[in-house]
């Protein structure tokens, strides 16, 4: 499932670690293509731990602007850019944001500073991310047990909404432009929750719990476009809930999962043929049944 | 405007229909015509069949094929003989045993060529049926079969319920079916409402003590019966009620996409929709994203799969809608334009777009359809038929123009039915033999890439024949009440998991 995993590959923490660790076996493989980067890939990863140990990315802005790989593609060419770059500043900067305020809270799914930063040392080797259980323990629910049962990924949801709806209701209530324009119009409360249950989704996956996986992601989706990539819906949403259905047996229903990426992705032509044939395999030997309506 | 005043008498009707403690109420948009597994061809009969009747082998939660009313079966080394041991102490509704004689009767009754069943390709793999004993009986094949085992989901019927063979549509049994399902038939209410009361002779105990189906016509008042929990879950969500209903914090949304594809079909035994130039004409003169807008969100096709099919082929783009190539078409197929229609022999144009009554949203396509094909030429007249004149003018008869309707496929997305020339579904009359040749080697193909290979050629061919005009799959969601755990909803036929569900 390497394809999956680099769907979310994007938005794992490569937090911080100590530099004397590095260069560390990274769990997910890089494509074997940037082995042969012009610049050694090890060698921007230095960059990044760094940056974030320093909480300064004064040095990563330089490296930026160059391609980690480039190619000739007919008469143009194609350029690989730094794909942890973003995830680098956000880290950098919300450390440095302050314990009060939107300004710690905005485009992060933790809800105060501590959380952010112990979420800055998490091993990239943990699934566990997206501040999930730091901000469930925040709002009283309780965590979730170690049992692939969809009704408890149901519930959890149920108990995080019951915490959610009454203080969003509230504050937009409130009539503060501000808080109006950040939590009805960007809407990131509801990127939030969809960001933890993500997390949530791809530890159960992690686990080997992959029907509850496929709750947590079901229950993620915006269904006001749910075949669209949004703010809510987030591209790694779309991975998950297609592995967590692969894994538990729903393997034509992955690739409905799989659809709405497809559009952006080219490179999952491969995957979305395999999968394609995994699933006509599975129902080789069936009656196929069709009704009307 | 208050929400009361703008309530049908037919909302208020089921608002005030009491809960029964335990009880699960859901809609449908029409109610089953009829209660035979023999005879089901709509999703809401497939539907209550889930609930009423048991196979010999039945999905499990990672749908997996398992024993249901088989014991286990064992297949012989040259894969030609399949030998099935009935459970032992399984009982029928009216209490009466479930032997291996009601299995053969069952088989016997599908492949009775006078029975006529809708459902007889499900064992035209099985050469006869011998029954050894009460609990055993045997299947040969009619070629090695090493996977027959996972052809063994038909629904068993009781011998004892009906006098002889053949059995007939219209056999009493449709009114008083007698299943081993989880649930047996309670009652027919006078609003179309059908009662299934948990069995107590199923082997495990239930946790839903009643299932109502209840027939809700008017698709736009389902979300609100819900919402208001007169109803615990709707089969079908509208699109457009999708973000409201997961706004509410009483209800959950299950995806239950079913593979369905909605069309536009000509009957081609009737002139001039057996010309292809004028059906392809048709298709130029249809604004499909146009006809979409207004009842939701899908995707577009162009060919008889959903997008995201291992065999919908992606070279094919749908039909242009081209007013210029739609003249040229209707020219060279003899119309010119006289006035403001197209007319052939002194006669104008005219089309009669058929819809099911209970089609969700099928009235606002139809008219939509009407005012596109009139600003392009061509009259059109529409009706809505009931299930009992769809049955019969549609499937028996061949008595129609167009239909705009929709269907509905398992995971196997088998079109074999609807487009061979001698497919139990095809009733508009397609007959294409380089079609029919691909359909019977995807069919016998055990490669997938050479399945798909079939298929996508099908695809294209047919949407060049345009039998059909593709219209859309729609984003299909299933909303059941929180008050309803441990929902799992089976991706076709949406009940087979029931037997795990509880009320709160």
């Amino acid at each position: 499932m390497l394809v999956f995993a680099a769907l979310n590959q994007h938005d794992k923490k490569d937090a911080a670690r100590p530099a004397d660790t590095l260069p560390a076996p990274l769990t997910i493989p890089f494509p074997a293509a940037l082995a042969r980067a012009a610049e050694p890939v090890q060698q921007r990863l230095a960059a990044h731990h760094a940056a974030r140990d320093a909480r300064d990315v004064g040095n990563l802005w330089g490296l930026a602007a160059t391609p980690l790989w480039a190619e000739a593609l007919g008469s143009g060419e194609r350029r690989l850019y730094d794909p942890f770059f973003y995830r680098t500043v956000q880290l950098a900067l919300a450390v440095d944001a302050p314990a009060e305020g939107p300004q710690a809270l905005v485009f992060s799914g933790c809800l105060t500073l501590q959380d952010a930063q112990a979420e800055a040392q998490t091993s990239i080797t943990t699934p566990e991310l997206g501040c999930a259980l730091a901000a469930l323990a925040r709002l009283g629910v309780a965590p979730p047990q170690d049992v692939d049962d969809p009704q408890a990924a149901s519930d959890l949801v149920a108990a995080l909404d019951a915490a959610l709806d009454p203080w969003l209701r509230a504050t937009l209530a409130s009539g503060d432009p501000g808080a109006v324009e950040l939590f009805g119009d960007l809407r990131l409360v509801e990127r939030c929750r969809a960001r933890w249950l993500l997390a949530l989704a791809r530890a159960d996956l992690h686990a080997d719990r992959p029907r509850r996986a496929l709750t947590f992601a079901r229950l993620a989706v915006d269904l006001s476009a749910p075949r669209e990539v949004s703010p809510v819906n987030h591209p790694g949403l779309f991975g998950t809930m297609a592995e967590a259905q692969a894994r538990s047996g729903y393997h034509r229903e992955a690739l409905d999962a799989l659809a709405p990426l497809s559009l952006h992705r080219p490179d999952l032509v491969g995957l979305t043929e395999l999968l394609g044939d995994w699933a006509i395999l599975v129902g080789l030997d069936r009656h196929g049944e069709s009704k009307e309506n | 405007m208050s929400i009361a005043r703008v309530m049908t008498p037919l909302l208020l009707a089921a608002l005030a229909a009491p809960a029964v403690a335990g009880s699960l109420r859901y809609a449908e948009d029409s109610a089953p015509a009829i209660v035979n597994p023999l005879y089901s061809t709509t999703m809401a009969e497939a539907r209550v069949n889930e609930l009423l009747f048991g196979g010999l082998y039945a999905d499990d939660r990672d749908l997996r094929a398992t024993p249901l009313i088989a014991e286990g079966a064992t297949l012989n080394a040259a894969a030609d003989e399949l030998r099935v041991t009935v459970r032992p102490g399984l009982t029928w509704h009216d209490g009466k045993p479930l032997t291996a004689r009601d299995v053969a009767f069952t088989v016997e009754t599908l492949q009775d060529p006078k029975t006529l069943s809708t459902e007889a390709g499900r064992v035209d793999w099985v050469q006869s049926v011998s029954v050894v004993n009460d609990r055993e009986l045997v299947f040969k094949l009619k070629r090695p079969d090493p996977q027959a085992i996972e052809k063994l989901f038909f629904k068993i019927l009781p011998a004892h319920a009906f006098a002889s063979r053949p059995v007939t549509r219209a056999d009493a049994f449709r009114t008083k079916p007698v299943g081993s399902g989880p649930y047996r038939l309670a009652r027919f209410g006078d609003d179309n409402s059908i009662t299934f009361a948990a069995s107590p002779n199923y082997p495990k105990a239930l946790g839903v003590s009643e299932i109502v189906m209840r027939e809700v016509s008017d698709k736009s008042y389902q979300a609100k019966l819900l919402l208001y929990e007169s109803l615990e879950a709707l089969v079908r969500v509208l699109p457009r009620d999708l973000a409201i209903l997961q706004k509410s914090r009483k209800v959950e949304l299950y995806p239950y996409q079913t593979n369905s594809w909605w069309y536009i079909g000509f009957n081609l035994n009737a002139a001039p929709f057996d010309d292809e130039r004028v059906r392809q004409a048709l298709a130029c003169m249809t604004d499909v994203p146009s006809l979409l807008a207004p009842i939701g969100t899908g995707q577009t096709l162009s060919g008889p799969f959903v997008r995201s099919s291992p065999y919908y082929n992606h070279d094919v783009p749908p039909w242009p809608n081209d007013n210029a190539r739609a003249t040229e078409l209707m020219k060279s197929a003899g119309f010119a334009k006289v006035g403001e229609y197209w007319s052939r022999d002194g006669q104008a144009l005219t089309v009669t777009v058929s819809a099911h009554k209970t089609l969700e949203s099928a009235q606002e396509v139809v008219i939509n359809l009407q005012s596109q094909w009139r600003s392009a030429g061509v009259k059109v007249d529409v009706e809505f038929l009931d299930e009992a004149a769809w049955k019969a003018r549609i499937w028996k008869q061949h008595d129609y123009d167009v239909v705009l309707a929709q269907w509905s496929f398992d995971r196997n997305e088998d079109v074999r039915e609807q487009l061979h020339s001698s497919g139990a579904r095809n009733f508009g009359g397609y007959k294409n033999a380089e079609v029919d040749a691909l359909l019977d080697s995807a069919r016998a193909s055990r490669d997938p890439a050479a399945r798909k290979a079939d298929l996508r050629k099908v695809h294209a061919i047919v949407h060049d024949d345009a039998p059909m005009i593709f219209l859309w799959s729609l984003d299909s969601y299933s909303a059941v009440s929180t008050k309803v755990r441990d929902v799992v909803v089976h991706p076709f036929a949406y009940f087979s998991f029931v037997s795990d569900w509880k009320m709160l």
